[in-house]
Parts: C-alpha cells; sequence; structure tokens
C-alpha cells in the first residue's frame, strides 16, 4: 500500500492566480527515496509542504483533491497532528535549529510532542547517529559546520521518529563535503532505518541528488512532467529544458551518443565510470594524448595587482580566528573565484578588503589601488572595490529600480544630471533598463539580485566582490548571471565570487582561491586547482563531477584537470572520430 | 534566504558555559535573579540602590555576561533620566520623603520656572529619587541579562511546564529567544550592505536622520516579516503545539540549588522586614 498518495490535487496560493500544484497524481511508497526535480517556482516545496499539512493550513489556499498520508487525509490533520508522521527540514539550519547546544535542539521536537521523558535519551541517541553528530552534544550549533547544522535539523526532525522525511534543499547552502556528509546521512535513515525520503532540488546539486535516489519526479509549472528511474530524467534532455540543467556525466555521454549510438546516458557518477571504463577496456572509445587544457592556457597574473593584501589576521571578539595571516593579490581582468568550506574566512576576507572589518594584526597591509583600506572610511574605499551580500534583500529598499540603483550616487553627493547618466548606463549594463520603473516589490529573484548588483556596481567600483551570486537561483538563472558578469568582463569590469558551486567556478572563473581555516590553501587556475585532490580534500571541497570522472579514469589517460565536457570530449578518439 | 554570520559573536543570546550562575538550576537562577529585581524596585537610597548595583555587577560578571551588552542601556538611560526628572520635580514636598533628614531632602538645588504654574524647587530629596530610579535600569538590565544567557531556551519551557504555564506564553517565550539574536545579526548585514553604497547618518537634523534609517529599516522590516513567516512554519515543523503536555517535569535541583534558594530567600526576607519596620531603603 502506498504510504503517500495525492489524488487529483490542485492547489492555489491565496492571492495567487496560477496553482502552484496543478492536478497532482502520485503514489509514494514506504521506505522509497525519491527526488522531487525542477526549477523555481515548479512546485516542489508546495508539494512537500503539504505532506505535512503546512499547506493549506499554514500556507493558505484553495485546495482541491486528496492527499493521504498513512492513511490520514491532510485536509482533516493539522500540522501538529501530522509532524510525528511527516518531517521536514528546510534550506536554512539558522531557521530550523532552535536551541543553542546540539542535544537541546534534538531533544526539543519530542519535548514539544509529549514523548515521555524517559523515552527521549534513546531516541536522541538514534538521531544523532543516524545524522553523525554522536559526540558533538554540548556543541553550539554556530560552532558546527554547515553541514553538521543542517545535520542537526535533521537529527531533530529525526527524534520525532516520522515515516517520511521531506528535505526542501537541504544542501544548497553547503560546502561539498557539507553536502556529501548531509545526503549520506539521509541515505543511511532510508536504508538503515527504513524512512521515506523526499528530496526537492533545483539544479546546483543536481549531481549529487541524484547519485542517491531510486526515483525522480521531473515538475514545472506545478505539473509532473515524468517520473521513473533518474536514467529517465537524463534521456530525452528533459531536465535542461525545464531548466534544472542535467549532470555532466549525463551531457558527455550525450555527447558520445552521437557517436555510439548503442551507448546508454547515465545519470549518476559511478554508472558513468563504470560505463565509459567497459568502453575504454574494449577499445570502443580510445584516449588520444592528453591536450592543454586551460592550465597552459589563460595567463592573466602579470598586471600590477589592484587589491594587495598582506599579513591579514583577523580575530572575532570571542578569539573566533577567521583569518590567519593571509595575503592576496587581485587584477584587474580576472575573473577569480573563492572557495572553500562554510567558516572558512571568505566572506570576512572580503569584508576586510572593502573595509567594514579592520584587521587584528598590526602588521596587516591592505592597499587598494592607492588607498590604504586599514586607515581609510568605508566611504573613500567603495568606488575602488566594494562588496554585494548575497541576499539582496538586504539592501533593496526603495519604490522603484530607478529609485534603489541611484541611492548610492545620491549618498556620494553626486550632481543630478550625472547620477542619471550613471544609472541609466548600469542599468543598461545589466539589462535591466526596460525595468527602470518597475516596483521593487513585483520583482522575481534573479531580477532583485541583478538590481542589487546593480546598486552596488553604480558606484563604479575597478573591483566587485560578489558572495554567492547563485544562491537562491536555479540552474537556469545561475547561467544566466554567470555569462552576465562574464559579458560585463569584457567590458573592464573585474569580478571575484565566493561561491560554493563548483561547477560554476570551474566553467566560468580564470583564477580559484581556496580557503581553508582561515588561510589561504590554493591559488592557481582551475585545472590546476581542482587538480590537486589531496589539498581540495583537506579544505572539504571536491572537483565538479566532470573532473570526478576523468580523476577515477585517469590510468586511461585521462588528464586530472579536465574541467567541461568539451575538454573531455577533446580526449577521447571515438571509433576513429 | 538566511544569512549565517558564522562565527560571530550576537546579542541577547544565551551561551553555554561552565560559570556558577550557568551551573545552577534555571528555578535557582530565576529565584536569584528576581529577588534582586524585587527588592531594587523598593529601594530608594542611594546607599541601598548602589548595594544592589554591585550585587547585580556581581552576578553579571561571575555569569561572564558579554560587557559590551550593557551599554544598551546607555540610551534608555538618558532618555529615562530626563522624564524621572520631569516626575521628580513634581515631587518638591520634602515631607514626601520620610526618612532622610528633612534638612538634606529640602535644600533646594535649583529652580525651574514654569509659566503659569510659577517657579518649581528641584529639591535633593528629589534628585536622589530621579537617580536612584535611573539606576534601577542598570540594576534590572544586568539581571535581566544575566538570566538571558545563562538560560537556554529548554531551561525556560521545562520549567514553565513544570509550572503549568499556558502553552501560548511558552510559545510566545520561545519565539522570542530565537527571534532577537537572530534580528540583530540581520540587522548588522543591513548596516553593513548599506554603509557599503556609501549610506551613513551625518546630520544632526532629525527629520532627515529619520529619512535615512528608511534604508535600514525597510529591508529589516521585510526580513523580520519574512523570518516570522518561516520561523512559525519551523516552529510548528518541530511539533510546537503538537499537544498538550500531560508529564510533570522535575525540577532536579541539587544541594547547591537549595541552598542558593534558601540563602536567597533568607536574605529577601530580612531584607522585607528591615523595609516595612525599619524603613531600610527607603528615602
Amino acid at each position: 500500500m502506498a504510504l503517500i498518495e495525492f489524488r487529483d490535487v490542485t492547489f492555489t496560493h491565496l492571492h495567487k492566480k496560477n496553482p502552484a500544484l496543478n492536478g497532482i497524481n502520485l503514489t509514494i511508497d514506504e521506505k522509497e527515496f525519491v527526488a522531487l526535480l525542477g526549477p523555481l517556482g515548479a512546485g516542489k516545496s508546495t508539494l512537500l509542504y503539504s505532506l505535512n499539512g503546512v499547506v493549506p493550513h499554514l500556507l493558505p489556499g484553495h485546495l482541491k483533491g486528496d492527499i493521504l498520508v498513512d492513511g490520514k487525509n491532510t485536509k482533516d490533520h493539522d500540522v501538529a497532528e501530522l509532524v510525528t508522521t511527516v518531517g521536514l527540514v528546510i534550506d536554512d539550519p539558522t531557521v530550523q535549529v532552535f536551541n543553542l547546544t546540539v542535544i537541546d535542539d534534538v531533544e526539543f521536537g519530542p519535548l514539544n510532542v509529549g514523548v515521555p521523558l524517559e523515552e527521549i535519551p534513546a531516541r536522541s541517541e538514534y538521531s544523532l547517529s543516524a545524522s553523525r553528530l554522536k559526540g558533538l552534544e554540548t556543541r553550539h550549533p554556530k560552532e558546527l559546520s554547515g553541514g553538521q547544522q543542517q545535520a542537526l535539523s535533521l537529527a531533530g526532525v529525526l527524534a520525532m521518529r516520522p515515516k517520511v522525511l521531506g528535505l526542501d534543499e537541504p544542501i544548497s547552502m553547503l560546502d561539498p563535503i557539507g553536502k556529501n556528509m548531509m545526503l549520506q546521512a539521509v541515505r543511511d535513515i532510508n536504508e538503515k532505518f527504513g524512512a521515506t525520503c523526499i528530496i526537492a532540488e533545483s539544479g546546483a546539486d543536481l549531481e549529487d541528488v541524484m547519485n542517491l535516489v531510486d526515483r525522480v519526479i521531473v515538475m514545472d509549472e506545478g505539473r509532473i512532467l515524468a517520473q521513473g528511474d533518474p536514467r529517465v530524467a537524463v534521456d530525452d534532455g528533459l531536465l535542461e529544458k525545464v531548466g534544472v540543467g542535467m549532470p555532466q556525466v549525463s551531457l558527455l555521454f550525450r555527447e558520445l551518443k552521437k557517436k555510439v549510438p548503442d551507448i546508454e546516458i547515465p545519470a549518476r557518477l559511478d554508472d558513468a565510470i563504470s560505463l565509459l571504463s567497459s568502453y575504454l577496456d574494449k577499445g570502443i572509445i580510445k584516449v588520444r594524448k592528453p591536450r592543454a587544457t586551460k592550465a597552459q592556457s589563460a595567463d592573466v597574473a602579470k598586471s600590477e595587482p589592484y587589491v594587495d593584501v598582506k599579513n591579514l589576521t583577523f580575530i572575532y571578539p570571542g578569539a573566533v580566528r577567521a583569518l590567519d595571516d593571509v595575503s592576496l593579490q587581485l587584477r584587474q581582468g580576472e575573473l577569480t573565484g573563492i572557495i572553500g568550506q562554510n567558516g572558512s574566512g571568505k566572506s570576512t576576507l572580503a569584508q576586510c578588503v572593502v573595509g567594514v572589518y579592520k584587521p587584528s594584526s598590526p602588521d596587516a597591509k591592505i592597499r587598494v589601488d592607492d588607498v590604504d583600506v586599514v586607515k581609510s572610511s568605508i566611504k573613500e574605499i567603495v568606488t575602488k572595490v566594494n562588496y554585494v551580500f548575497q541576499n539582496p534583500d538586504y539592501m533593496l529598499f526603495s519604490k522603484d529600480v530607478n529609485e534603489e540603483v541611484s541611492f548610492g550616487l545620491r549618498m556620494l553627493e553626486y550632481p543630478k544630471e550625472k547620477i542619471n547618466d550613471i544609472v541609466d548606463e548600469t542599468l543598461k549594463l545589466l539589462g535591466l533598463k526596460e525595468y527602470k520603473d518597475t516596483l521593487i516589490n513585483d520583482l522575481p529573484r534573479y531580477l532583485r539580485t541583478l538590481v542589487g548588483l546593480a546598486s552596488v556596481l553604480v558606484l563604479r567600483p575597478n573591483i566587485l566582490i560578489i558572495d554567492e551570486p547563485t544562491n537562491g537561483l536555479d540552474r537556469r538563472e545561475s547561467l544566466r548571471l554567470l555569462k552576465y558578469l562574464r559579458e560585463l568582463q569584457g567590458k573592464g569590469l573585474t569580478f571575484a565570487i565566493i561561491t560554493h558551486d563548483m561547477k560554476l567556478v570551474s566553467e566560468f572563473c580564470d583564477r580559484v582561491v581556496v580557503m581553508n581555516e582561515g588561510r589561504i590553501l590554493l591559488d592557481g587556475k582551475p585545472a590546476e586547482v581542482f587538480s590537486s585532490q589531496d589539498q581540495l580534500r583537506q579544505a572539504s571541497l571536491k572537483p565538479p563531477q566532470i573532473a570526478q570522472l576523468a580523476q577515477a579514469l585517469a590510468s586511461h589517460g585521462l588528464s586530472a584537470a579536465t574541467l567541461s565536457v568539451d575538454d573531455f570530449m577533446e580526449q577521447l578518439d571515438v571509433g576513429g572520430r | 534566504m538566511w544569512e549565517v554570520a558564522s562565527g560571530l559573536p550576537t546579542w541577547f543570546e544565551h551561551e553555554p558555559r561552565n560559570t556558577f550562575i550557568h551551573r545552577l538550576n534555571p528555578l535557582s537562577r530565576v529565584v536569584l535573579l528576581f529577588s534582586v529585581l524585587f527588592l531594587m524596585s523598593f529601594y530608594y537610597d542611594p546607599y541601598y540602590v548602589a548595594l544592589m548595583g554591585i550585587v547585580a555587577a556581581g552576578i553579571y560578571l561571575v555569569a561572564r555576561v558579554p560587557k559590551k551588552w550593557i551599554l544598551i542601556t546607555i540610551p534608555v538611560m538618558f532618555y529615562r533620566f530626563w522624564e524621572f526628572l520631569i516626575v521628580g520635580l513634581g515631587q518638591y514636598d520634602p515631607s514626601l520623603f520620610k526618612v532622610w533628614p528633612q534638612e538634606f531632602v529640602s535644600r533646594v538645588l535649583f529652580v525651574v520656572p514654569i509659566p503659569f504654574v510659577g517657579n518649581i524647587p528641584m529639591i535633593y530629596g528629589a534628585v536622589m529619587w530621579t537617580f536612584a530610579q535611573t539606576f534601577h535600569i542598570v540594576i534590572g538590565a544586568a539581571v535581566t541579562l544575566t538570566l538571558v544567557y545563562s538560560t537556554s531556551l529548554n531551561d525556560y519551557i521545562r520549567l514553565m511546564r513544570r509550572f503549568k504555564f499556558p502553552y501560548q506564553i511558552i510559545y510566545v517565550v520561545t519565539v522570542a529567544l530565537k527571534f532577537v539574536p537572530d534580528i540583530f545579526r540581520s540587522y548588522s548585514t543591513i548596516v553593513k550592505a548599506q554603509r557599503l553604497r556609501g549610506w551613513e547618518v551625518k546630520t544632526r537634523n532629525p527629520i532627515k536622520a529619520i529619512r535615512l534609517a528608511i534604508p535600514l529599516v525597510t529591508p529589516l522590516s521585510r526580513q523580520i516579516m519574512f523570518y516570522v513567516d518561516r520561523l512559525t512554519i519551523s516552529s510548528q515543523i518541530r511539533g510546537f503545539g503538537a499537544t498538550k503536555v500531560h508529564y510533570e517535569v522535575k525540577l532536579g535541583l541539587k544541594p547547591v540549588d537549595i541552598a542558593t534558594i534558601v540563602v536567597v530567600a533568607s536574605l529577601v526576607a530580612v531584607a522585607m522586614y528591615m523595609l516595612i519596620f525599619y524603613n531600610a531603603g527607603i528615602l
């Protein structure tokens, strides 16, 4: 018998025209591990929230059809009654974690639902083991890594012993190893403890999710477009069509299929390794001599540094050493990716460079062009180098786009005519001209991100550091944004991006800086950095999937510095073609 | 998306530490701290207010509450001092002060001419009352901040359950204790983001200053609304309010807790006796 059943379900949020769920018919069995894949706004979160009654009891709207979970119709049972059947983990652990020690937070749910006190320790033990948090019981959540914080959200939900575990983009804010840790914990819970798991994903972590699930459900505009084995979603490029993107190994095999028609298109890295390995062993596909990779090509590190950081140490009150003797140079014309696990010091470094934080070390030197950042006010720095926070909503406050973008210039007391000219120019540069008079509140997330960027770019900094620019965007929008940055770079602007998205870094950046525990561990071209496997592991990072495939097949002569499908294909000789 | 300022200390949030105050049972802690608040509310005599100040400062330091937290009281003190001063002006009759010598409390410090009313003298007794009221704010804040810093969310929940507080009150306390530090984090990020756009307050004109607050207030309000929504859903999916809890929560008092409660209760009893029968602590 199905554990979850959607019977012709349509749900429209209050005050919205289009339904978030549109004619959904779906069954999910016990112990299944299912991925809901689709772009932002596809209805994935609404579907998850409808499992435990948040829709329609807390998020009101018009619900047609029936949703049955473990035999209970969610229309007749509210969230309070369903929490012990369906546990939900949301994307941001800081909202879901309520307490100030790990053990307190794990016990919070059982206490709330009235589990007898003597039973709570056993439940905590089970949840902490399953979430791989044993030994961290007395730690403050702030002391945990991003992956551990999200695992704590998971443990808190697990302690209520739900039959169904819903995970709404649970790894979107985590570093690669954090993602891995979280997904492995979920996999264990599914396999060892028999929980039914449903995970929503909009593209950035597609490869990781596809590696784990038994079944995928592809959604768009509130409808289910396809469902089945993960290969179903990659066979005809459906995921690409809806904007979620394809796993890199699937893209590679799609190219290979053009030359070897009977080859299957895998959705998972492991399948891709064994499949390609067998073709290489049989000699159907051969490896050419390694070609010159990007490592030998682009050469940007010759010009004078525009940003020059030397011996920078920064210690937060409470003796948290965020940066430890960091030296870094940024040059105009580079697109630099700054990567590292959560808490490695990336954002702190950026905020020191723009003068938000002053160094703790007396011998630290931060020069931007001819300005000594340590001795200058933020206002003297903002037109030289600037920083955009990851959430545009921390900045946006005006009525419309024009007013918002012109704010910085008004603060710097530019003449009115000049303000209009610069704002027009900036809006044109970012393709926002047509939205000049649009109300900020009417803009979708992608455009708000661009407006946030424009409102700092308008100050004309020579270097702009952007923190997680693709956070909250789906794969299609992320690619659009990065292509934009690339174009702008061609027009003389320089960007550094802080990100966890290794695919984007490898595809778009000229240079990669890897941070670990407040220090710079690696600094070089993407091909060099992503082939330094030991150091990446030390920094809790892993290369993009295509590089992992190449590294796994290095014994066949593939270059460990392979970063894209094109790079990979260039190395293969398929039947002499 | 809620940005995590990982590693950053935040304001008004409990921190698990191994201080004497932290180690106390929440009930002993509440008894200790509320006793200070209770006694303080009766004391206006500068010596007694100073004594309570020393006790509160001692507790604050023992609990190792971040020192900068207490700075929050400065603007509040400044604002309320003027308010108390105006009320103090109304106490120009020396006979209101029963304990301190009349020749002292009746001495005039200055005179305020008030249209249609006449000259109102500010007497020493009223000045002492004004300063005592103002100093109460610091003592109250020190004690409250110590409670916040040393008491975890689950401690409050267990304690309130033990004393059968209504579920709604427990809910409000829980959400407030999570909400305040998170909003401070958010506010700090907004200030940084706007400063990087050239925002700064460099006017003494209050109208302009209010206008300059809009770039902070608007994103903060939006964040608060968004956060409240998410927090509501989060608390519900963590089972808050899922059922009425019927079991009895044991207090688990240790000897040190019992000793603390006994000592504090005895001191309060003595203080009240002295207050009622010997006017100790009043002006």
